[in-house]
């Protein structure tokens, strides 16, 4: 059973109709005055509580506000006035009532406007003693349930919600049902359902009550209602009476959806089960990147026990100088050569399988690469079609084909997938990738991970072998606005893990975010780091660096409590890297 | 604002073997040694991340702190022989060796005069050239150049330089330190507290006992500070315990720390080359024990110039809540191979703040807000 609402309600007599029907198998109650309430929400005694609107804007306050609930007032209110023997001209002090700390900021507003006493000195008084004080030339502001019991001899009885409404033409709003940004959905039904059931009750209330709760207070949040609030709120902010901050009401808003049904969501995914389109789609808009990378981790380890991360001995190249860099790769210790994406650009279909012709002949490398807009222009360059230019490729000896990065979106359109099919009639694969941070939306790339997914599976159902893992990449490193921050990268990285439940491995692909984040992303599904012997800024992101010493990649693998195993391109040749142990420093 | 674990970081933390630690931070209680040691050791960067980020959201919320300020290092001429710096035992007329005229070093100050900068922050080799006055008559000329300004300068390693070699008391040093304007010291030169491993990084400095009176002399006059810990280096994860509960007692008995900086060791034109760097595992970890046993002190800050921008975002989901400030002229980690930029423009700042899911708020000195951004 989901633990309880815990909730903080007002016991003044214009607070029963919202909480008096309060679902006891949903809500832990419990009451206090108004300015209590805010105080137990700031701790985190409560989840939810009727709160004054001033407390919207205490420091730290962070609170979202049910939608369509308040107390408030359009005309008389009849439980907040201003008091006093002697009129409002006479007084030479105000003291202000600590128990609602609305209406005393909506007193110096109204003091300072229509009623004319801005220079009035004030004076706050404990909680509840405000009618005490006000005798002789002190007036006081006094509200609830003492408001309407005073004592004869206080003559002066100012209607703060008609000053208000007279003056501004407007509802006041005093309280409202605010609550912790994450509050379930539930909690707000639930505190809906208590209203609609209370209200109704309004018309049986004691006699003496019964015109004040129906005619007096209003308890709908409704436009007018809000126009009121935000018109107070300027000017209380305006006044230096509010700190800063905006009003927010709980809606569709990403950091308002309710957390529960996501945690189902994780739950699901850590054990396995497929995730629908719906789930996909919701985990990419509102599950936190910490929950995310937490439920990849325990997938992975379900996935894949033991803690071997793994990379590749590999190193890019360009039809340049391939024996040159032929030579380094396999001098470094490299099994496999990299075609770079671009070499349609940079020459033909005959140089592409020369290339590979030496890359294996010469210097017993793996060949693998290209995308599938590598492969169209380098069969319409040679004028033939993809198939025979693929062929070609093939019979020179190419064993892999993908990597190359591409955009959201990119695995759905039809030239990659016949590309890639293929390559995997002829028996290749390689691994699928997203580079994000190119404007596209979260929503396009969880679209992005699904055609992935249903691209695979599909490969998979056809007898062909599909893709080895999956990357991500960043585009545009310190593009403002981009969403492609270390934390946006590590959420997709994620993401891909728990969506992409048909492909074993994800690729923490460091070269675009350094070795830094992709160490952190083996804390969060990845459990490869790729390609060690990269080179040149052709895979890099503009303006950056990065090491190509296949140590430093160990070390970093291994510093993090893993175990480094070099791969082949396949994941089927796994060699784990032996290295002295070094425990005494805390140095990693 | 989040302040609880979420189901599946409850679950994360627990199955890392931290249930008891998490209850006892559920409770509010202290960590002890024992604790900081498995928490060093546990191997569970996220679990690590819930923890310390439940404590960075309980104080600050998604509040992520920065200043604007301006560094100089006056001299780089320094008598110690600390083997992870690259100044160590520069002597005047050293190739790579300065010394900044007073005219020169306010003017550093002087050309930012249309900067909207709250600090200066001063720290400097300990240099057996220098006379006494020039200590005082640098702050003189900077609060004259700039009254507005807070001067936050010298390491309680320089403080302790001072006493010495003009003999006088710390006391006397900070008092008159203070009449020329200075407003604070940062953490600088704790490094290490534990004499094994700082006999070895830093044998002719002052010792922890020196480092922390300093500090509580400082904090006794009225003074705010900060601490650091380099980390990384040769130390054991049990000095790391050991320099934080060290601090944290000294914190017990007089608040005067504001901000704890861990300080990344880099190995680049020191006689520790041979010494890999931190990885970011290791800088997240300490990031978040930090935030963790230390809990009397307000703020973890982060050196966006030696983490780069990348995981200067990361740490902010790691205990950190305070990025270091636009800074315009830095040259002891540059020295050390640094490669991040020099600087970051403000609207740089805030982008890369806001772009890691967190709200920039820009400070002074003394953590009064100056604007939210």
């Amino acid at each position: 059973m989901a633990p309880k609402i815990r909730v903080a309600c007002v016991g003044y007599t214009n607070a029963w109709p919202l909480t008096r029907h309060l679902d006891p198998a949903t809500f832990d109650v419990r009451a206090c005055v108004p300015s209590a309430a805010a105080r137990l929400l700031n701790q985190g005694e409560v989840d939810v509580g009727l709160v004054p609107v001033a407390s919207l804007f205490d420091k730290g306050a962070d609170w979202h506000i049910v939608p369509g609930l308040c107390i408030g007032s359009d005309g008389d209110v009849d439980s907040v006035l201003l008091v006093g023997e002697t009129p409002i001209e006479e007084w030479d002090e105000v003291v202000l009532d600590g128990e609602s700390r609305t209406s005393v900021v909506l007193a110096q507003i109204l003091l300072r406007g229509p009623l004319g006493r801005a220079q009035l000195p004030v004076r706050a008084v404990d909680a509840g003693t405000g009618a005490f004080h006000a005798q002789g030339r002190v007036g006081a502001v006094v509200i609830g349930d003492a408001a309407r019991n005073l004592p004869a001899r206080l003559t002066t009885r100012v209607d703060l919600g008609r000053v208000w409404k007279d003056w501004t033409g407007l509802p006041f709003v005093f309280a409202v049902w605010a609550g912790r940004p994450d509050l379930p959905a539930a909690a707000i039904a639930g505190l809906s359902l208590a209203a609609a059931r209370g209200l109704p009750e309004r018309a049986s209330a004691p006699e003496a009550d019964r015109a004040y709760l129906q005619n007096a207070i209003r308890y709908d949040l409704d436009d007018r209602a809000l126009m009121g609030l935000r018109r107070f709120v300027a000017l209380a902010q305006g006044a230096g009476l509010f700190g800063p901050g905006d009003l927010c009401l709980y809606g569709p808003s990403e950091r308002s959806r309710p957390r529960v049904s996501v945690d189902a969501l994780l739950a699901k995914a850590v054990s396995g089960e497929r995730l629908s389109r719906e789930d996909a789609l919701r985990l990419g808009a509102d599950a936190s990147g910490p929950d995310l990378a937490a439920a990849a981790d325990e997938r992975r380890g379900k996935l894949l026990p033991g803690r071997d991360v793994t990379y590749l001995m590999a190193g890019n190249i360009s039809l340049a100088a391939v024996r040159e860099r032929g030579a380094q790769l396999a001098a470094a210790g490299a099994v496999a050569a990299i075609l770079q994406p671009g070499v349609a650009e940079a020459g033909s279909l005959d140089a592409c399988a020369d290339a590979i012709r030496v890359l294996k002949g010469e210097f017993a490398l793996s060949v693998t690469g290209l995308g599938a807009d590598d492969l169209v222009g380098l069969a319409l360059a040679a004028g033939t079609s993809p198939e025979a230019a693929l062929e070609a490729l093939v019979r020179a000896g190419l064993d892999g084909f993908g990597g190359a990065p591409v955009r959201a979106g990119a695995s759905a359109r039809p030239q990659w997938r016949a590309m890639h099919r293929l390559a995997g009639d002829l028996g290749l694969r390689g691994p699928a990738t997203l580079t994000i941070g190119l404007g596209e939306s979260r929503l396009a790339r969880t679209e992005h991970l699904l055609d992935v997914r249903e691209f695979h599976g599909d490969e998979l159902a056809a007898g062909r072998p599909g893709v080895s893992a999956f990357s991500v990449w960043t585009g545009l490193a310190g593009a403002p606005g981009r969403d492609d921050s270390a934390q946006a990268w590590l959420r997709v990285v994620a993401l891909s893990r728990l969506i992409l439940d048909n492909v074993s491995h994800v690729t923490a692909w460091w070269p675009t975010v350094g070795l830094g984040p992709a160490q952190t992303a083996l804390f969060a599904g990845a459990d490869d780091l790729g390609p060690v012997l990269l080179d040149g800024d052709a895979l890099a992101a503009p303006g950056r660096s990065w090491t190509t010493d296949p140590e430093e990649v160990e070390h970093h693998i291994r510093v993090a409590g893993f175990r480094a195993v070099r791969r082949d391109l396949d994941w089927t040749r796994l060699v784990p890297v032996v290295v002295e142990s070094d425990g005494r420093y805390a140095r990693f | 604002m989040v302040t609880e674990l979420s189901t599946i970081e409850r679950r994360h933390v627990d199955g890392a073997g931290l249930s008891d630690i998490r209850e006892r931070l559920d409770r509010g209680e202290r960590l002890t040694f024992e604790d900081g040691v498995r928490l060093f050791t546990t191997h569970d960067l996220g679990a690590l991340s819930a923890l310390a980020n439940r404590e960075r959201q309980r104080r600050w919320g998604d509040l992520t702190f920065f200043n604007r300020n301006v560094h100089v290092n006056a001299t780089n001429v320094c008598e110690a022989s600390c083997i992870f710096c690259s100044f160590s035992r520069l002597k005047t007329g050293d190739a790579a060796a300065y010394t900044m005229s007073l005219d020169e070093a306010v003017g550093r100050v002087k050309a930012l005069r249309d900067e909207l900068i709250t600090e200066v922050h001063i720290v400097n080799g300990l240099n057996p050239d220098l006379p006494w006055e020039y200590y005082l008559d640098l702050l003189r000329g900077i609060r004259a150049e700039r009254p507005d300004l807070h001067i936050k300068a010298f390491t309680a390693v320089e403080i302790h330089y001072f006493a010495e070699k003009y003999r006088k008391s710390y006391e006397q040093v900070l008092r008159e330190l203070m009449a020329a304007g200075l407003g604070s010291l940062p953490g600088g030169g704790a490094e290490i507290f534990h004499p094994r491993a700082r006999k070895k990084l830093c044998d002719d400095k002052v010792d922890a006992e020196g480092w922390l009176e300093v500090h509580r002399t400082a904090h006794e006059l009225g003074m705010r500070s900060n601490c650091t810990m380099l980390f990384g280096s040769i130390e054991t994860v049990e000095e790391r315990v050991d320099h934080l509960l060290r601090l944290r007692a000294l914190q017990d008995e007089t608040g005067g720390f504001q901000t704890f900086i861990p300080l990344r060791f880099h190995h680049e034109n020191n006689k520790l080359q041979r010494l890999r760097e931190p990885t970011a595992y290791d800088s997240l970890r300490t990031y978040a024990v930090s935030r963790l046993l230390l809990d009397n002190i307000d703020h973890i800050k982060a050196y966006w110039i030696m983490l780069g921008v990348e995981l200067a975002q990361l740490s902010l989901d790691w205990g950190v809540d305070d990025i270091d400030g636009t800074v315009r002229e830095e040259r002891i980690y540059h020295m050390a191979g640094a490669r991040t930029p020099q600087t970051l423009g403000r609207a740089e700042l805030i982008q890369l703040i806001r772009d890691a899911g967190r709200i920039p708020v820009e400070r002074d000195t003394l953590y009064r807000i100056v604007a939210e951004a």
